[in-house]
């Protein structure tokens, strides 16, 4: 039955309160936001008790307009919910529309509005006919077509001319044969279909999973490819070189209870290694320091820090860290610090299902939402697409360096940090944790327990090699290098065969030896081609990989490399490599790099044989 | 359900050896399963689980004064040709060593069940299927008991001998106790020895602590177990 307004509102009076109706998305265009705002404020009028006649005069209308805006948000069928808000959208159609007149043929002429709806519900198998194309490829049957708009449409001729449809009806009345109609009943019903098709869920009845967590209890750890080119400037010869650094690396660690970020580290690659990873769970178990910002819009927020390290008196340690199965997840060197070092468990989890680690996947989203996806991107669907950067911008270096970037972040997940949110119960992540620190019995860790916690040094058992015959000092072998040192007389004194060696993975010039009884024997040296600049095992394994390929001198292989990246530094690739050794030769920007010439640039430039360097992610900053 | 053991049916089964040993599990396998790896005290090397029922199972383990110690995929096994590797081999301090499956509702199969039992039989060990089910029913208590021997690792260096002696002293006047009789919530550096040594009374099976119902806490009751 039709009810009319009045009808309505005496059927269900809680509509009076005009509160209770449903919000709408405010539009963004201003016309329509003045009109809905019009209507909005009659609807409240008439509703307050208002006579239609006065509420006509205010807003300089009609009477009838006043009525007819009523029912289209109250009015309607009694089985029908109205439209409510929906009738206050100027210009929305808020009935769904069907065909009152009879469909066109060549005696009575008439528009072609509905009349493709109108069609399929007179013509006897039409609807059928197209839902059985449609269908055959959803069912992969050996029969079917590819679904095509084409395809569609001759289907559609062909079902017409099977029930021997009239000639002179619609759609044979239009030019053309009702096509636009055909492709988006198309589209529609391929998807209504497909969903019919999706398997019903039913509830598995599975034993409870859920116990009760404590803080510090579950931590998540992810690496997430930024989508962003930066640059850094290379200052050679006094002059400054502006380069583009390809795609740089982000890794994560938030801790699951409280949601807060543990600590991040950004790497200039877009695969970082198990030392990139190594290096943020370094992060996470030292203090936050704030970074000094060089831009005045980035700015902590008061109270906002990474809760790295020890926070409300809660040394940060890993119980269950949640990882994918990406190989440097795997690492022996990852492994070994996380279960024999931390006694934390690793938990992979299966493959294919990042919404287990949903909330690190959401770091990365918050990630791209405020920093990197504001500025032109380096992907997209299409050359043409509005978010990559136009090929003027790309030959220039991007304005945003390295650093920046840095430090944007850093005050992304400070203030992330320190944000208060509905999720959290309107407080903050570092709140909640100090909240929990001191409700909980979160584990604790001495002191002494905690200075071993050093990620990036690790121990190795080696043989102690000695060739007495030939009158040389005893060595090590490690990592494609020999190492020497007062340590191994001292050890092979105490007839030891093997050493136990520390390494810094940082800087693996030196080996610390240490006794079987747990005694530092000193310092072994690593052999003369190594020793000039700090490098890591990365950095070797790289240059021993690349010699011959790069035809890197074996004299000095070091600075063989970074004269190898320096010739090829326009290629993003090349010159975030560079930065990464950089960062390495100069022990993360703290040593000045001097290099010396290699023989052909000596012959050519005549200069006193060495060539300072200094590099800045933002300019003169490490120079 | 009691099975009747048929023995000949042992000759179906292949072994190359009986010997305990963790066998790593393919990179194929850590991929494809829901894969966790902790190092635990019973086992005392980075144990390697494929499902969260078995890490769970490991952690009941650590808490069972009984269990002497167990390995996770002992040993591989060729039942009719077909390589099969048990999911834990347990060793108690009295009774038979049990190799024990972890399965849903702890349905297997009943030849290969039948099997298998004979076989173990042979060797002076028992063969039983656990369900998954009942081990979620003490998921709270295998947490806690994992949580504890991840504090126990971290511990390895600490001296608690006199620390124990002091709690052993302090229950035999009051054996109703609570873990924040001991640990200051406020000073947790002064009462770690004693918290470590605590956990290491429970581990040994001298002391019980009540780890079934919450999660470890000030107020989880310690008691002699006596």
């Amino acid at each position: 039955m039709y009810l009319t307004w009045r009808q309505r509102l005496q059927q269900c009076p809680e509509y009076m309160d005009f509160a209770c109706w449903p919000a709408l998305p405010i539009p963004d265009n201003l016309a329509e936001r003045k009109a809905l705002w019009r209507n909005q404020k009659i609807i409240l009028a008439v509703l307050q008790g208002d006579l239609l006649i006065h509420v006509a005069q205010q807003f300089r209308l009609s009477k009838g307009r006043i009525t007819q805006l009523l029912n289209r948000c109250l009015a309607g069928d009694s089985e029908e919910p109205p439209a409510l808000s929906q009738g206050l959208i100027p210009h929305k159609r808020c009935e769904t529309p069907q065909r009152k007149a009879p469909l066109p043929d060549a005696r009575h002429k008439g528009g072609a509005t509905c009349a493709f709806t109108a069609l399929l519900g007179e013509h006897p198998t039409l609807k059928a006919d197209l839902d059985r194309f449609i269908l055959a490829r959803l069912k992969d049957q050996p029969y079917a077509q590819v679904i095509s708009p084409y395809a569609f449409f001759g289907e559609f001729k062909r079902s017409l001319a099977a029930a021997n449809w009239p000639q002179t009806r619609y759609p044979y009345t239009t030019v053309s044969l009702a096509c636009e109609s055909v492709r988006t009943y198309l589209k529609r019903r391929t998807a209504e279909l497909e969903l019919d098709r999706l398997p019903k869920k039913t509830t598995m009845l599975r034993p409870s999973t859920t116990t009760q967590q404590g803080l510090l209890a579950r931590v998540q750890l992810d690496e997430h490819s930024v989508d962003l080119h930066t640059s850094m400037h290379l200052l050679l010869d006094d002059r400054w070189i502006p380069l583009r650094l390809a795609r740089a690396s982000v890794l994560v660690a938030t801790e699951v209870e409280t949601r807060a970020i543990l600590g991040y580290y950004l790497t200039p690659t877009t695969h970082p290694n198990q030392e990139a990873l190594l290096t943020l769970l370094d992060r996470c178990l030292r203090p936050f320091t704030p970074k000094p910002l060089s831009l005045p819009c980035l700015q902590y927020v008061p109270g906002s820090q990474i809760a790295g390290g020890q926070f409300a008196g809660v040394p940060i340690s890993f119980a269950t860290v949640q990882l994918d199965n990406a190989l440097i997840h795997s690492a022996l060197s990852v492994r070994k610090f996380l279960c024999d070092t931390m006694g934390a468990t690793l938990h992979y989890g299966f493959p294919g299902m990042p919404q287990v680690r949903q909330l690190v996947e959401s770091t990365f989203a918050m990630v791209t939402r405020t920093t990197s996806k504001r500025f032109a991107s380096t992907t997209g669907a299409h050359p043409t697409d509005p978010m990559r950067e136009s090929l003027k911008n790309q030959k220039k270096p991007p304005l945003l360096t390295f650093q920046m970037f840095d430090e944007a972040l850093s005050v992304t997940f400070a203030n992330y940090n320190a944000t208060p949110s509905a999720t959290l119960g309107g407080s903050s992540p570092l709140e909640l944790l100090s909240y929990l620190a001191d409700t909980q019995m979160t584990p604790y860790v001495d002191p002494l327990t905690r200075q071993q916690w050093t990620p990036l040094l690790q121990t190795f058992r080696l043989r102690i090699l000695w060739y007495r015959h030939q009158h040389r000092a005893p060595h090590i072998n490690f990592n494609y290098a020999r190492y020497q040192g007062d340590a191994l007389a001292a050890a092979l004194r105490r007839h030891q065969t093997h050493i136990t060696v520390r390494l810094n993975r940082r800087d693996a010039r030196y080996l610390e030896a240490i006794s079987d009884a747990g005694e530092s024997l000193g310092r072994l040296t690593i052999e003369n081609p190594w020793r000039r600049f700090a490098h890591s095992v990365f950095t070797r394994q790289h240059i021993h990989r690349t010699t011959k390929a790069l035809r890197l001198p074996r004299e000095d292989p070091l600075s063989g490399l970074m004269h190898q990246l320096l010739a090829h530094r326009e290629l993003p690739k090349v010159a975030s490599h560079l930065l990464r050794v950089y960062q390495e030769f100069t022990e993360d920007f703290q040593e000045p790099l001097i290099l010396a010439r290699l023989h052909s640039d000596r012959e050519q430039t005549e200069d006193h044989g060495v060539v300072s360097w200094s590099w800045s992610t933002q300019r003169a900053t490490h120079a | 359900m009691s099975h009747a053991l048929h023995l000949p049916d042992a000759r179906y089964v292949q072994a190359a050896t009986l010997e305990p040993h963790q066998q790593p599990t393919a990179r194929a396998l850590r991929t494809a399963c829901d894969f966790r790896e902790q190092r635990m005290l019973k086992h005392p090397y980075i144990s390697e689980f494929h499902s969260v029922y078995e890490h769970l199972h490991a952690g009941l383990c650590e808490g069972r004064a009984d269990i002497v110690s167990y390995t996770p995929k002992p040993f591989i096994l060729y039942v009719h040709q077909k390589r099969y590797t048990p999911d834990v081999f347990v060793l108690l301090r009295e009774g038979k060593p049990k190799v024990i499956e972890i399965k849903p509702r702890g349905e297997m199969d009943e030849a290969k069940r039948g099997t298998l039992c004979a076989f173990f039989a042979l060797h002076n060990m028992e063969f039983c299927v656990i369900s998954n089910e009942s081990i979620a029913a003490q998921r709270q208590e295998a947490e806690n008991w994992l949580e504890i021997v991840r504090r126990l690792q971290r511990a390895a260096h600490v001296d608690t001998a006199a620390a124990e002696l002091a709690v052993l002293d302090q229950l035999a006047t009051s054996p109703h106790q609570t873990i924040g009789d001991w640990v200051d919530p406020g000073a947790r550096e002064q009462s770690y020895l004693t918290e470590i040594a605590l956990y290491r009374l429970a581990h040994r099976g001298i002391i019980h602590l009540r780890l079934d119902q919450a999660i470890l806490h000030y107020d989880t009751a310690v008691t002699p177990c006596i």
